[in-house]
């Protein structure tokens, strides 16, 4: 097995007492996320136009749902490509109980949110005794059935041309309705989101979930309810987009079916992907590489589905694991080709560390 | 301990196990032996809760075994599962520490720091694993993988730790190194239910073992027992070395008739 001189032994500090799920991880996530903060505060002052506000806020819509997605498929490997609908269900209801029936938006929200997550629970309890593929098909099936009825049952949504006349959402008389107002509102919701992501992430029951990602027998012979936490997690994750979904059509003041057919779910998995499963941050870089790279470059306009889908299979094929343990990966090996003869960098030459450690 | 009372189960229409009987009890660590498809690990995941017999009854202390496989886990029945399952992107810690789930979960303080001396012991009792604890399990070797299945299922402090073919597609050392640690489990409280087709290498760590072929147990008795009758040798042991010849596969096929495989 490994020869005894390059044993590295970081001891177990037996019976310290010390609660072994707190360590440091903690205070790197909130210094991260304090970046961010930052970031999105100081951020305006370089903004020109109400456009680059917009594309922004496009970004916090789709963070939110990345960051629910990565709970379910970066954490806990179950892979959805339905939550465009529970991104739509949200929006609708937002847009159904205030603007046909008078509901305060914030409530409206509350309510869409919690009906998604009934529609969930319904959705998930049979599909996720799936696996692979068939998971897949079911919530790619469910996606159509839900833009089916979004574009058949007019006299509710509006059909096909859309929903028009969501009011938007307001706090104290201030109303949300400007790019600039709006910024400040998704880009809150969206940090705030994040941390309870985070902590579920790094809580036992996140470890699990990572658990039941790697084998589900194992997982269970650990005594880990694997069916019900998979259904939570997915129900948690249709909450987010629901919440995204709302935000929305608050935001626009209009729905559209166009936005939430399987090829937005698509394009949400691709984030998810492209910036690397299983990190809260990833999602970040994926929310914020696809959603403004397409407001660039014309061609992606033209044939945007084409692109997203070509992304994912060169994602699939050659980067499982995302852009970010890609990256690290090419660097190590990079430093291992190039290192040896050179010398003078001063790196220690031990390559990637810790859990990414694998090429 | 365990008792499985008279279990049969059946696969859709193909019934693979009839009328099983078998005992564990309190620091006695237990084969059961038997060739692929004989119903080894479909017994096994009966007791652990991942499926349930079509009749009879499973007991642990007289009192059925909790329906769930967590409430089982938590009633101090853990299974090593076939193929080792160690969570691959999980560190060897983190596998370690998933073993002891339920009791960080529902445990407070002095349970955690319990589990932290747990940790220690498994360091001890698998020092390998000790030199890879930070890293992903997906980069162990086999036998290594076997040792950290074991020691998550240990970190559970099972009554009854229920292995499966702890020793496939290891080599012979490094199994002698497991065989090593499964024979000291009763000692540490722990009884053992043994599932092998290394059925000498078994029987010389366990005090009794059962023999199933074709779903039906056809010979219990001390390993001293099975190891002397020269016609069980020959019938389920294979030749000397312990191999299990094809001939004899053949023997229980047309014996038993609907003897299917177990879709692992």
């Amino acid at each position: 097995m490994t020869a005894p001189g390059t044993a590295k032994t970081k001891g177990v500090a037996p019976a310290s007492g010390r609660h072994p799920l707190l360590t440091p991880p903690a205070r790197r996530f909130a210094r991260g996320w304090l970046a961010l903060a930052v970031a999105v505060a100081l951020l305006p002052l370089a903004l020109r136009s109400g456009y680059q506000f917009t594309v922004l806020n496009v970004v916090a819509v789709n963070l939110i749902v990345v960051t629910g997605l990565n709970l379910l498929m970066g954490y806990a490997g179950q892979i959805s490509y339905g939550h465009a609908a529970f991104f739509g269900m949200g929006a609708y209801g937002s847009a159904i109980l205030s603007a046909t029936h008078g509901v305060d938006p914030w409530l409206a929200m509350g309510v869409s949110a919690c009906g998604v997550a009934v529609a969930a629970a319904v959705v998930g309890v049979p599909t996720l005794r799936l696996k692979g593929n068939y998971l897949v098909m079911a919530t790619l099936g469910f996606n159509l059935i839900v833009d089916v009825i979004l574009v058949q049952w007019s006299e509710v949504t509006g059909g096909s041309s859309g929903f028009v006349g969501v009011p938007p959402l307001s706090v104290a008389g201030m109303s949300f309705d400007t790019d600039r107002s709006f910024y400040w509102l998704a880009w809150g919701v969206a940090l705030l989101l994040l941390i309870p992501a985070r902590n579920l992430v790094h809580s036992p029951v996140g470890r699990a979930l990572r658990a039941i990602h790697d084998s589900e027998p194992g997982a269970e012979a650990c005594g880990v309810p694997t069916a019900s936490y998979k259904v939570q997690v997915f129900v948690l994750s249709a909450v987010f987009a629901s919440l995204a979904g709302s935000l929305h059509a608050h935001y626009l003041g209009i729905v559209a079916p166009k936005t939430f057919d399987i090829f937005k779910s698509v394009e949400f998995v691709t984030m998810c992907l492209i910036g690397g499963m299983g990190s809260l941050w990833g999602g970040l870089a994926g929310a914020l590489l696809l959603t403004v790279l397409p407001q660039m470059l014309g061609v992606f306009e033209e044939h945007h589905d084409l692109i997203f889908g070509a992304i994912l299979l060169v994602m699939l094929i050659f980067m499982p694991r995302g852009v970010s343990p890609w990256l690290r990966g090419m660097a190590g090996r990079m430093r291992r080709g190039a290192g040896v003869g050179l010398g003078g960098g001063g790196a220690p030459g031990n390559g990637p560390e810790g859990r990414e450690a694998r090429p | 301990m365990l008792e499985v009372r008279d279990v049969s189960f059946s696969y859709g229409g193909a019934k693979v196990l009839f009328d099983v009987s078998l005992s564990v009890g309190a620091g006695e660590a237990v084969c059961l032996l038997g060739m692929n498809g004989a119903g080894k690990t479909t017994l096994l995941s009966l007791i652990s809760g991942l499926a349930r017999p079509a009749s009879g009854a499973i007991l642990l202390d007289g009192r059925p075994l909790p329906a769930r496989p967590a409430g089982i886990v938590a009633a101090g029945v853990v299974q090593v599962p076939e193929g080792r399952r160690v969570f691959t992107q999980l560190s060897v810690r983190e596998n370690l520490e998933m073993g002891a789930y339920l009791r960080l979960k529902n445990g407070g303080r002095a349970e955690r720091a319990a589990v932290a001396d747990d940790l220690a012991r498994m360091l001890d009792l698998f020092p390998v694993l000790g030199e890879r604890i930070g890293q992903p399990a997906g980069n162990l070797s086999g036998g290594e993988q076997q040792m950290l299945a074991m020691g998550r299922a240990l970190m559970a402090r099972p009554r009854l730790l229920l292995l499966d073919e702890p020793s496939l597609g290891l080599a012979p050392k490094v199994t002698a190194a497991i065989f090593r640690v499964v024979r000291d489990l009763p000692a540490m409280g722990c009884s053992v239910l043994l599932v092998e087709q290394n059925a000498l290498g078994a029987l010389a760590i366990c005090n009794r073992g059962y023999i199933i072929t074709s779903g039906q147990i056809r010979f219990s008795g001390t390993s001293a027992d099975i190891l002397s009758d020269e016609l069980l040798r020959e019938a389920f042991l294979g030749p000397v070395n312990g191999e299990a010849g094809t001939a004899d596969g053949m023997r229980d096929d047309t014996r038993g008739g609907s003897a299917t495989q177990e879709g692992n």
